[in-house]
């Protein structure tokens, strides 16, 4: 895809993105009943989860990129990979404050080192060097290979973290919605949590195609003679 | 910053216990779980904000 028409797609779906945002929060806010045993709190859920699909969706794309990067040395997929990796942290941060903000009034702690906890940790921080071996090496090759082996790796750990609430003992309940015998949420909390869902999907999508449509212009411009490349 | 200060504030006059242990939460308390919830949105909105500011500065400078 080129850089024009994925900024054109970027910004269609990232519009849609954040308009069906603000109907959820809406929803959030005024429309969805309270759950009963954690109260108020228990509405962070419906950033909380799609934060966490989106930073698995993310570096799921990121990893998927990089070994296409070191299979065809195909520069767009190198740009498609930086794009989701940084999208990827982007959301794992929301993912990683907005979970503390809820377990501190639902468990009554910030933090603690369970396996789901600690290996989405472990997955943030290995995507954050993904972008630190990218500058640290000379050699802009090798440093974007380098940095692809890192994405490939990192995302074995994306499964492990999915099925670490039913291998391990953990705090994080079950699947409520992926659960095989069905949702077990009530019918009104999902139809919040698939509008949420829906709608930070498509916004990430927007922004993914827009920093994709960037980079392949900033590269663009830095392949170009010196004496073209604007002050 | 101001968020984790503001936190930090909210346990110290809400009664609860700054580090209660893991499975007990806090009771009697009804600002904490909605001051939470708005940090929570508002710290994704703060997040996506500056993404997207990165984004378009990208594409004006047309380099990293």
């Amino acid at each position: 895809m080129g850089p024009r028409s994925a900024a054109a797609a970027g910004a269609v779906l990232a519009a849609t993105g954040g308009a069906t945002v603000l109907v959820a929060h809406w929803m959030v806010a005024s429309w969805v009943p309270t759950e009963a045993s954690m109260g108020l709190v228990q509405r962070i859920f419906y950033v909380h989860v799609p934060a966490a699909w989106i930073t698995f969706l993310a570096f799921g794309l990121a990893a998927l990129a990089s070994a296409a990067y070191l299979w065809l040395e195909d520069e767009r997929a190198d740009a498609a990979a930086v794009a989701a990796a940084e999208g990827g942290l982007v959301f794992g941060a929301i993912m990683l404050v907005s979970g503390p903000l809820w377990g501190r009034v639902a468990w009554g702690a910030y933090w603690t080192w369970e396996p789901r906890l600690t290996l989405t940790l472990l997955l943030w921080f290995t995507y954050l060097g993904y972008f630190l071996l990218r500058d640290s090496v000379r050699d802009v090759r090798r440093g974007r290979r380098f940095a692809a082996v890192v994405a490939v790796v990192g995302a074995l750990n994306i499964p492990l973290i999915h099925v670490s609430v039913s291998w391990f003992r953990s705090l994080h309940p079950e699947a409520v919605v992926l659960n095989p015998d069905g949702p077990t949420l009530h019918p009104d909390m999902l139809a919040t949590l698939l509008t949420s869902l829906g709608g930070f999907t498509a916004l990430f999508l927007g922004l993914f195609f827009l920093r994709y449509s960037a980079e392949m212009i900033c590269r663009s411009r830095l392949s170009r003679p010196t004496e073209q490349i604007p002050a | 910053m101001i968020a984790a200060a503001l936190l930090l504030f909210l346990d110290g006059v809400s009664g609860a216990p700054a580090f209660s242990e893991v499975g007990q939460a806090p009771r009697g308390d009804s600002v904490r779980p909605l001051v939470h919830v708005l940090l929570a949105y508002a710290f994704a909105w703060l997040a996506i904000l500056a993404w997207t500011w990165r984004i378009v500065r990208l594409r004006k400078r047309g380099g990293p």
